[in-house]
């Protein structure tokens, strides 16, 4: 086990490590910010000036260490537009984007699963059709496209629901259906394959056989079983929370991190985008390596092999 | 011997169309209507230009918002027209072409890199393969969006850029799926005898294990069609894709997204056209998919 999980680890830190890197190399890309934030007619001495006061005139190698350096610091700069640090700015939106998430994700959730396993275990039935045929719906329709049909009939045509910002308590409730839907529907496709592999399996014959009733064999026998994947794509996608974020505040004018990222990729805000990539990144290799530990906990089979 | 009759047998082991084109038959009303549905959109977007009545940038400050011919308008703009007047159905041919174009592009590089790039992980192995993995833990590792966000913000748009994003969307799916299916087929007999028989490497890959891997690829490739189509227009949406005077389904409906309450065709007609060829790629897919792999079908 400790084998396995040092693998994993050192994995995961691998992973960080080059998305760090991945950073660094786009921001060098980009140019040098002293000549993208002056104004054109700025003297050579002033560019020299912030040159060095950023330290941009050392050697690549000592810019990319002290750049990592400052990353394991927690000190991601300031904000070019309003000269705050990155770090109170992103924790001030940080909230409301946990506020729309988290609920939209359990939301998720919990229809997904049982959407998804019900549907197997009434394998061809007209409950699985629908679901199911609900479920493509859902996967295919674009949620931004989602949340304008849901605007244009509760806030346009009904008038019983705000449209956008977060004024009122009722503000979230079209955001987070938008939100949950598509997870929803990706969470239901899966836990019913994965429901439907289990039952196809040889001990679950086997019970049937020994006389088990159809209770018992489903939630003792098949359900413990297909919660392992399940929990694996439960994992995956909660750290997409903060991605799937982006599109949903900016239709709903959702005051949270991901209308954040769009205004400074708008505005070229580097320092912040930055700081939010790499923070979608961190909390995405957590949730991966979190998964990998409850794999290994739960099914020895995992840990042991190479 | 006995190894090779059964190889012979086995449905894997045979050339890919003679395996799936007889099963092609049957298929449900729904299958019927999307490929109907597609194959309309794939002609339009071919014929865009012809088909469309006006430039679909030319305006008319005179009929500003009319609503199409269904909803009160006429005959002279029969799905309304912008903000600035301009030919919603004109808008609605070209920026399918777009959107097609891109995601079509996308899939492509997207499944020949990752395929590439698997393939050789699996035949040099060593520390090429282990550096391969570790820029697919690192794509996996990072939404699209953000990674595509990151890229425009700090190297600008541009169509050349757009495209090449694009191409990086799902390739670390085509990469970690070939390199496994790879490795295990380079130990089954059957690879091991044509090996003796002294095929050179690059003839066993490619006429051997390929065909045999192919029907997985072509489903991963209906998987992530519909993903580059929502990623592509969720980027427009955000005005940080293709910049006017492009048109892409995405940009329409944000630009749309502000004047729902005046005129909700402007939003609602790119969206379902959005939405509907998703939909039926996606059914399409499933389908291809049952044919493709009886394993996966229930």
């Amino acid at each position: 086990m400790t084998r396995y999980l040092s693998i994993k680890l050192a994995r995961a830190l691998l992973t960080m490590l080059l998305v760090v890197s991945f950073a660094f190399v786009v921001l060098r890309l980009a140019g040098d910010p002293v000549r993208t934030m002056m104004p054109e007619d700025v003297s050579p001495k002033v560019i020299e000036h912030y040159r060095q006061l950023w330290g941009l005139d050392r050697p690549l190698w000592e810019q990319y260490l002290r750049y990592i350096g400052s990353a394991l610091r927690g000190d991601f700069g300031v904000s070019f537009q309003d000269n705050r640090g990155v770090v109170s700015l992103i924790a001030e939106r940080l909230p409301a984007t946990l506020r729309l998430g988290i609920p939209a994700y359990l939301l998720a959730v919990v229809f997904g699963t049982t959407m998804g396993i019900v549907a197997a275990l009434r394998r061809n039935s007209a409950t699985d059709r629908g679901m199911m045929t609900i479920a493509v719906f859902g996967y295919a329709m674009p949620n931004f496209f989602l949340g304008i049909v849901l605007i244009l009939i509760f806030s346009v045509w009904l008038r019983i629901l705000p449209s956008s910002g977060d004024t009122r308590s009722s503000s979230i409730i079209l955001p987070m259906i938008t939100l949950a839907t598509a997870h929803a529907a990706a969470i239901a496709r899966f836990a019913r394959s994965a429901m439907l592999e289990i039952l196809n399996e040889p001990y679950m014959r086997t019970a049937r056989a020994k006389g088990l009733s159809a209770m018992v064999r489903n939630l003792r026998h098949a359900l413990p079983n297909a919660l392992v994947p399940i929990v694996t794509i439960m994992g995956l996608k909660f750290g997409h929370l903060v991605a799937g974020a982006i599109v949903i505040e900016t239709v709903f004018a959702w005051p949270g991190v991901g209308r954040l990222l769009i205004q400074s990729v708008d505005t070229r805000d580097l320092a912040v985008v930055q700081a939010l990539v790499l923070m979608v990144a961190a909390s995405m290799i957590t949730a991966n390596f979190l998964v990998d530990v409850f794999y290994g906990l739960i099914d020895p089979r995992v840990r042991t092999q190479k | 011997m006995n190894d090779l009759t059964r190889t012979r047998l086995e449905p894997g082991g045979r050339p890919l169309r003679r395996r799936w084109l007889p099963r092609l038959g049957g298929g449900g009303t729904v299958v019927v209507l999307s490929t109907i549905y597609l194959l309309a959109v794939v002609l339009t977007a071919l014929f865009a230009g012809w088909l469309s009545p006006y430039p679909p940038t030319e305006q008319d400050l005179l009929a500003r918002l009319t609503p199409p011919v269904f909803a009160g308008g006429t005959w002279a703009h029969p799905l309304g027209t912008d903000t600035l007047g301009r030919d919603i159905l004109s808008r609605l041919f070209h920026g399918m072409r777009v959107s097609l174009s891109l995601a079509l592009a996308g899939t492509v590089i997207g499944a020949a890199l990752g395929t590439l790039l698997g393939f050789l992980a699996a035949a040099i192995g060593g520390i090429f393969e282990d550096v391969v993995m570790a820029l697919v833990d690192f794509q996996a590792s990072l939404p699209f969006l953000i990674i595509a966000l990151a890229v425009l913000a700090f190297l600008g748009s541009s169509l050349t850029l757009f495209v090449m994003l694009m191409g990086l969307y799902g390739w670390e799916t085509y990469a970690r799926l070939s390199r496994g299916m790879v490795l295990s087929a380079q130990e089954r007999d059957h690879i091991a005898a044509i090996r003796s028989l002294g095929a050179k490497p690059l003839r066993v890959y490619l006429r051997h294990i390929f065909p045999n891997i192919a029907p997985v690829l072509i489903v991963q490739l209906t998987l992530n069609f519909p993903e580059i189509i929502l990623a592509e227009t969720s980027l427009s949406f955000l005005g940080l894709g293709l910049q006017p005077p492009h048109t892409s389904l995405g940009m329409m409906l944000g630009d749309g997204r502000d004047y729902l309450i005046v005129a909700w065709w402007i939003a609602v007609l790119p969206g379902m056209t959005i939405f509907l060829t998703t939909l039926s790629i996606s059914i399409l897919g499933d389908w291809v998919r049952d044919r493709l792999d009886p394993k996966l079908a229930d």
